[in-house]
């Protein structure tokens, strides 16, 4: 059968999302993620999976249960890791809310899957057991793999459109969800599964991060772990995600009798690195504006926001200073949401989880975890800004316009735009 | 050792042992090349003796599952006599080849 791809359409199609799943630290579905996400509570937790005792970080949002080894057959379990599982079930999820058959979608259907780290656990093992001369399984290298998460979702749906695995850090996704919101857009396939997956880390993974001294040693869960935008804010912990969209052209959902849950009607990526770690006032405006031009709107248009919010200082500082360059006087008016409070900072899969969110936000016009983001300034003449206690507040909204950050180090900026029909 | 070989890769593949009769093609037990591989790295394990290289090398010309079983099993046999020689007193005084001198 002849797969080439076939970018037929000289009119960009509207490109709306049909199906959702997700695995977070709130439990396996989007059901358990709204649920969490908007009755207010965290799924930050002390952390099981590692003994932090020697580490000055102790908390972060690990997937409560999940044993993925179900989703395939026992012979190949050696060539999946834990990553690439959590991929699945999100995918499997996603399809089955779209009302899309997962043995018919393969001809017409791609894939673009963001993770920063990939297959950790299978990595880590690799290393100790090649470190203490002990034999490596035959296919130890596909469980290696980087793709892993994209591969396993093309090898399961037999996908014979076009695939990409993005790898830009803590952007990985939102790339990987702007590159397939492009491919549908431009008639390169009907269906495309896009979203991201990182496992909670490893021993050394996690070792590294709290090396840089970034992460929030907080313990008292009551005071708040992770708290993005408030003045008091003490860095990230990470938590454990795997999102996976199902984008379609608006015409190919409707004629099939879908129901759009929303659209994605804009996206835009820039780079700005003058360090390799150090954000930029530059790359965050440059990725909402880029944003807001692809999609065609003006900021006014804008009524909620899903900040990159990871409570490090300057990240926060800036991203606040970003809105207000960006929107100006109609700054205040937008609800702000940071989830990585609830969440943690999920890495390559940040971007799709909280793409997730945006579209929970406004099909529910409730902005969650909502924060004020003028509480904090990166401009040392205005200095931070009294603010109320920290707590997950929904609070209503009313729009149909919501943006979703993502910043990574690399100083790869992504911002992806969505819309609603409201009722 | 057919019993013990054919066990490994009822456990692999997850299917009853009684499924793998000797007529069947690789094909027709749905074994990649990939499962293949990974079924004489558990035979390794088991036998201690080394089949992965030869069985792979010999794979593509391998007609059904009972030449599996039978060039698997004179390879395990092959390694035993080799390793028993190179550990009789004629290998201790250097006398012998080294069990892998034929490759």
């Amino acid at each position: 059968m002849d797969n080439a791809p076939q970018r037929t359409a000289r009119v960009p199609a509207r490109v709306v999302v049909t199906g959702i799943g997700v695995l977070s630290g709130f439990g396996n579905g989007l059901a358990a993620l709204e649920d969490g996400l908007f009755s207010g509570r965290t799924a930050i937790r002390r952390i099981e999976s590692l003994d932090t005792r020697a580490l000055t970080c102790h908390f972060g949002a690990e997937l409560p249960a999940f044993d993925g080894q179900a989703l395939i057959q026992k012979a190949e379990r050696h060539a999946y890791d834990r990553v690439s599982l959590m991929a699945l079930a999100a995918a499997d999820e996603a399809l089955a809310q779209a009302g899309l058959d997962p043995a018919e979608i393969g001809p017409t259907a791609g894939v673009m899957m963001g993770t920063a780290f990939g297959p950790g656990d299978a990595i880590q093992d690799a290393v100790l057991r090649a470190s203490e001369n002990q034999r490596l399984r035959p296919t130890t290298i596909l469980k290696m793999m980087l793709n892993g998460p994209t591969a396993a979702l093309c090898a399961r749906y037999r996908l014979q459109r076009g695939s990409q695995a993005h790898v830009t850090a803590c952007a990985a996704s939102a790339h990987a969800i702007a590159q397939a919101v492009q491919a549908v857009r431009w008639g390169e396939m009907d269906v495309c599964l896009a979203g991201g997956a990182d496992a909670f880390p490893t021993s050394a993974l996690f070792t590294a991060w709290d090396a840089l001294a970034i992460m929030s040693a907080a313990t008292d869960p009551t005071a708040g772990i992770m708290k993005p935008f408030a003045p008091d804010r003490s860095g990230f912990v990470i938590g454990e995600a795997a999102t996976v969209l199902i984008l379609e052209r608006e015409d190919h959902a409707i004629a099939r009798g879908a129901t759009p849950l929303a659209e994605i009607c804009g996206a835009g990526a820039v780079t700005d690195t003058p360090t390799l770690t150090k954000p930029t006032l530059r790359g965050m405006v440059g990725a909402m504006r880029a944003a807001l031009e692809d999609a065609g709107l003006d900021p006014a248009a804008v009524g909620h926001i899903n900040a990159h919010g990871t409570a490090t200082e300057l990240n926060d500082s800036l991203e606040s200073d970003a809105i207000r360059a960006v929107f100006g006087p109609h700054a205040p008016a937008i609800r702000v949401s940071a989830c990585k409070a609830a969440l943690g900072h999920c890495m390559g899969a940040g971007s799709a989880v909280e793409a997730a969110a945006t579209i929970l936000a406004l099909c529910r016009q409730q902005s969650p975890w909502t924060i004020d983001p003028t509480a904090v300034t990166a401009d040392p003449q205005t200095g931070p800004q009294p603010t109320a206690p920290y707590s997950g507040q929904t609070v209503p909204m009313d729009t149909d316009i919501a943006l979703s950050n993502s910043f990574a180090f690399g100083g790869h900026y992504a911002t992806l735009a969505f819309r609603v029909t409201k009722p | 050792m057919k019993s013990e070989l054919l066990a490994i890769m009822a456990e692999f593949l997850e299917v009853d042992p009684e499924e793998l009769q000797d007529y069947k093609t690789l094909e027709d037990l749905n074994i990649d090349s990939l499962d293949f591989v990974e079924i004489m790295f558990e035979v390794e394990e088991k036998y201690d003796a080394p089949v992965i290289f030869e069985m792979q090398k010999k794979r593509t010309q391998i007609q059904n599952l009972g030449e599996v079983l039978r060039l698997t099993e004179e390879l395990i046999l092959k390694h035993r006599d080799q390793t028993a020689a190179s550990a009789s007193p004629d290998a201790r005084t250097g006398s012998a080849a080294p069990a892998d001198a034929d490759g």
